[in-house]
C-alpha cells in the first residue's frame, strides 16, 4: 500500500509567555516527537484523552499550525517548511472537518457561499460551474440544495456538520483530517454523520485522519489506530489487533473503560489514578509512569521508544517483549 | 443508510430570519430610538427639500428694514444682522452640518477600520506600531491642533473641515475594530477559511469584518452627532465652515454678537443642533441594544 502521509519525529511546542516582556517562560509540549504514517485510502484513528495533543497533531499535519520540528511528507512531497503561498495549492488536496459545527461556520455567510468559497479561492470553474458543483455537493452530503441561501444558524448541529463536510470535500481532496467530527453532536446523529463520512470515503477515495476520544466511534470507522498520551504516541496497531491485544498499559486502561451493553459480562476495569500530568512539565522517562500500574525505576530513567512488535503493531513500553506485557518481579 | 436528513433532522422554520431582520425587530421595539430615527429622517428631509421651497436664498441680503427682525409671517424664524432669512439659512446650515457629520465619520471610519483590522488581525510588531501610533494620536490635545490645522491647510471649503475632523476621529474606531478582530480571529471559521486556502485579505474583509459590524455601526451613529458638535466648536472659534456658507456652528457663532437684542438667532441653530445630536445619540443607544451579541448565539 502507498503511504499518503508520513510523519517523522513531529514536534509542536507552544510557548507559555509571561512576565513584563512577554518572554516565553516555558513550553507546552503538545506534540512531542511522534512518527507514523497513513496509507492511501485508509482511516487512521488518533485517540487520547483531553490534552494529549491529538488535535494539535491533526492540525499541524495539514500545516494549520506550524510544526516546531520534524518532517511531514504528503504524497511524496516534504511540506514541513512550506510557507503560506506554497501550501495554498496543496489545500486542494488536504482538508479538515472541525469539531464544533457552530463555531466553524461563518454566521454571516449563506451556506451556499461557505461551500462555494473553496472553489472561488482556487479558481475552479466559472461561476455557473461553481454553483452547479455546490448543488451537487449539497446533495451528496444530504443537504437540500434549496437551502443554499440560508444562514448557518438556521440549521441543526447535524446539518451544520454536513455543511462543514461539504466545504471540506467540495475541492475533491485526497486527505481529510476529521477533528472530533461527531463529539459535539447528539448520539443519534453521530451515527448518521459517521456513516456519511464512510460513504464519502468510498465514493471519493478519501483518506482520513480521524481525531477522537470516543473509542466506539474510532473503532467503528478506523482501519488503524494510534493512541496518544501527553504528546507521545504510545501504541499504533490495526483496529482489530488493538482491541484484541492492547499492549500498552495505557491502551489497556482505555479499552477497559468502554462499557459493554450486557450486564451479564463482568470485566476487570483498570482505573487510572490521578489526572493527566501537565504537558508543560511532563514526567521524565516514560510519560505514563506516574499513572502506570507496572511502573518501575527504569521507566523514570529512560523513555521507551515506539518499536514494532510484529505485523505493524507498535508499542512504546519497556515491558513489552515479543508482543506480550512482561511484568517485572523484583 | 439514507442520508436524507429532511425527515430526521428537520428543524427549520419556514421563515428566514437573518441577523439584520432580528436587529430590525428589536430596534422597532425601542421607542426612543424609533422616535429619534423619525426625527432624523425629518430633519434630513427638511434640510434637503427646504431650500427649494423657501422664497429666499441663504446669502440674499435684506433691505435695511429687514435687519434683525424677530420671527414674523414673512420670516418665520426672523432675520439676522444682514437681513438674511434665518429659516433658509437653517436649512442650508443643516445640509452643511449633516454633510460634515456624515462624511467626517465615514472618512474616519475607513481609516479606523483599516488600521484596526490590520493591527488586530496580524498582531505582533504591526499591532504594536499601529496601536502606539493610535495612542500618540489620542494623547494630542485636539482642539488647539485642530485650530492650527484648520489655519495651515489652505482653502476654506467644507471638505477641509471634514478632513481636519477625520484626522483626529479615527482612533476610537481603530481601537474598537482591533478589539473585535483580536477576538474574532480566534474563531474556528477563520481557521476553517485558512484551511481552505483563503487569503488573509479575504479573511479580513469577507469573514471577520462582517462579523464586527455591530459596534462599528453604533460608534459611527454616535460619531455623527459628536462630529456635528465638533464642527460647531471649530466654527465658533472661527475655524470652521466659512461664511457666507452657513452651518449650524457658524450661525451660532454669528449670533453671539446680537444675542441680547435678537435671541432667535441663537435659538434656531442651537435647538436644531441639540435635537439632531440628541436623536443621533438615542439612535446609537437603541442600535447598541438591538445589536447586543447576546441576542444572537
Amino acid at each position: 500500500m502507498k503511504k499518503l502521509l508520513e510523519i517523522n519525529n513531529l514536534v509542536k511546542h507552544f510557548p507559555v509567555v509571561g512576565g513584563v516582556f512577554s518572554r516565553p517562560i516555558g513550553w507546552v509540549r503538545a506534540v512531542d516527537d511522534i512518527s507514523f504514517h497513513i496509507f492511501e485510502g485508509e482511516t487512521f484513528g488518533l485517540v487520547g484523552e483531553s490534552g494529549s495533543g491529538k488535535t494539535t497533531a491533526g492540525k499541524t499535519i495539514i500545516k494549520l499550525i506550524e510544526p516546531t520540528k520534524g518532517q511531514i511528507i504528503f504524497n511524496g512531497i516534504d511540506i514541513t517548511k512550506f510557507g503560506e503561498n506554497k501550501i495554498r495549492p496543496l489545500r486542494r488536496e488536504m482538508q479538515i472537518i472541525f469539531q464544533d459545527p457552530y463555531g466553524s461556520l461563518n454566521p454571516r455567510m449563506p451556506i451556499g457561499e461557505i461551500i462555494k468559497e473553496p472553489l472561488m479561492v482556487h479558481n475552479i470553474g466559472d461561476k455557473k460551474e461553481q454553483e452547479e458543483r455546490v448543488v451537487e455537493i449539497m446533495k451528496l452530503v444530504g443537504l437540500r440544495p434549496e437551502y443554499l441561501r440560508r444562514y448557518p444558524h438556521e440549521f441543526s448541529g447535524g446539518q451544520r456538520q454536513r455543511i462543514g463536510i461539504a466545504r471540506a470535500v467540495v475541492l475533491n481532496p485526497k486527505f481529510i483530517v476529521a477533528d472530533e467530527p461527531v463529539s459535539a453532536l447528539d448520539a443519534s446523529i453521530q451515527a448518521q454523520v459517521l456513516n456519511l463520512l464512510l460513504e464519502l470515503q468510498q465514493k471519493l477515495a478519501l483518506t482520513y485522519l480521524l481525531v477522537a476520544h470516543n473509542l466506539a466511534v474510532v473503532r467503528h470507522v478506523s482501519d488503524r489506530i494510534g493512541v496518544m498520551y501527553l504528546g507521545k504516541l504510545v501504541e499504533v496497531a490495526e483496529t482489530k489487533e488493538l482491541f484484541k491485544n492492547p499492549l500498552h498499559p495505557y491502551t489497556q486502561a482505555l479499552l477497559s473503560a468502554i462499557p459493554i451493553p450486557d450486564p451479564e459480562i463482568k470485566k476487570e476495569r483498570i482505573l487510572l489514578q490521578g489526572d493527566i500530568p501537565s504537558p508543560i512539565n511532563p514526567p521524565s522517562g516514560c510519560r505514563f509512569r506516574t499513572r502506570c500500574r507496572y511502573a518501575k525505576d527504569i521507566c523514570k530513567e529512560s523513555e521507551p521508544p515506539l518499536v514494532d512488535v510484529g505485523s505493524g503493531h507498535y508499542v512504546a513500553c519497556h515491558f513489552v517483549k515479543e508482543g506480550k506485557v512482561v511484568e517485572y518481579s523484583k | 443508510m439514507a442520508i436524507d436528513i429532511t425527515t430526521s433532522e428537520e428543524t427549520l422554520t419556514g421563515r428566514i430570519e437573518t441577523y439584520w431582520s432580528i436587529v430590525g425587530k428589536r430596534l422597532r421595539k425601542h421607542k426612543l430610538a424609533m422616535l429619534s430615527l423619525v426625527v432624523l429622517i425629518l430633519v434630513i428631509a427638511i434640510c434637503i427639500v427646504g431650500p427649494f421651497i423657501s422664497p429666499y436664498k441663504f446669502s440674499e441680503l435684506g433691505s435695511i428694514e429687514e435687519v434683525l427682525q424677530p420671527p414674523s409671517l414673512r420670516h418665520w424664524l426672523g432675520t439676522d444682522e444682514l437681513g438674511r432669512d434665518v429659516l433658509t439659512r437653517l436649512f442650508y446650515g443643516g445640509r452643511v452640518s449633516l454633510l460634515v457629520g456624515f462624511s467626517s465619520v465615514f472618512s474616519a471610519l475607513i481609516v479606523g477600520i483599516i488600521i484596526g483590522a490590520y493591527a488586530g488581525y496580524y498582531g505582533g510588531v504591526l499591532d504594536t506600531i499601529l496601536m502606539r501610533f493610535t495612542d500618540i494620536m489620542f494623547s494630542i490635545p485636539v482642539l488647539p491642533l485642530l485650530i492650527v490645522l484648520a489655519s495651515v491647510i489652505p482653502g476654506a471649503g467644507v471638505w477641509k473641515i471634514v478632513l481636519v475632523i477625520a484626522i483626529f476621529g479615527w482612533m476610537t474606531d481603530a481601537r474598537i475594530v482591533r478589539g473585535m478582530f483580536l477576538s474574532l480571529r480566534e474563531n474556528e471559521y477563520v481557521e476553517a477559511a485558512k484551511a481552505v486556502g483563503v487569503s488573509n485579505s479575504r479573511i479580513i474583509w469577507r469573514h471577520i469584518l462582517p462579523n464586527s459590524l455591530a459596534p462599528i455601526i453604533v460608534s459611527a451613529t454616535l460619531g455623527v452627532g459628536g462630529n456635528i458638535i465638533y464642527e460647531a466648536a471649530l466654527s465658533y472659534l472661527g475655524f470652521g465652515v466659512m461664511p457666507p456658507t452657513p452651518s449650524w456652528g457658524n450661525m451660532l457663532q454669528n449670533a453671539q454678537y446680537a444675542m441680547a437684542i435678537a435671541p432667535w438667532l441663537v435659538w434656531s441653530p442651537g435647538l436644531a443642533m441639540f435635537i439632531t445630536v440628541l436623536a443621533f445619540n438615542y439612535l446609537g443607544d437603541g442600535l447598541r441594544d438591538a445589536m447586543d451579541p447576546r441576542l444572537y448565539r
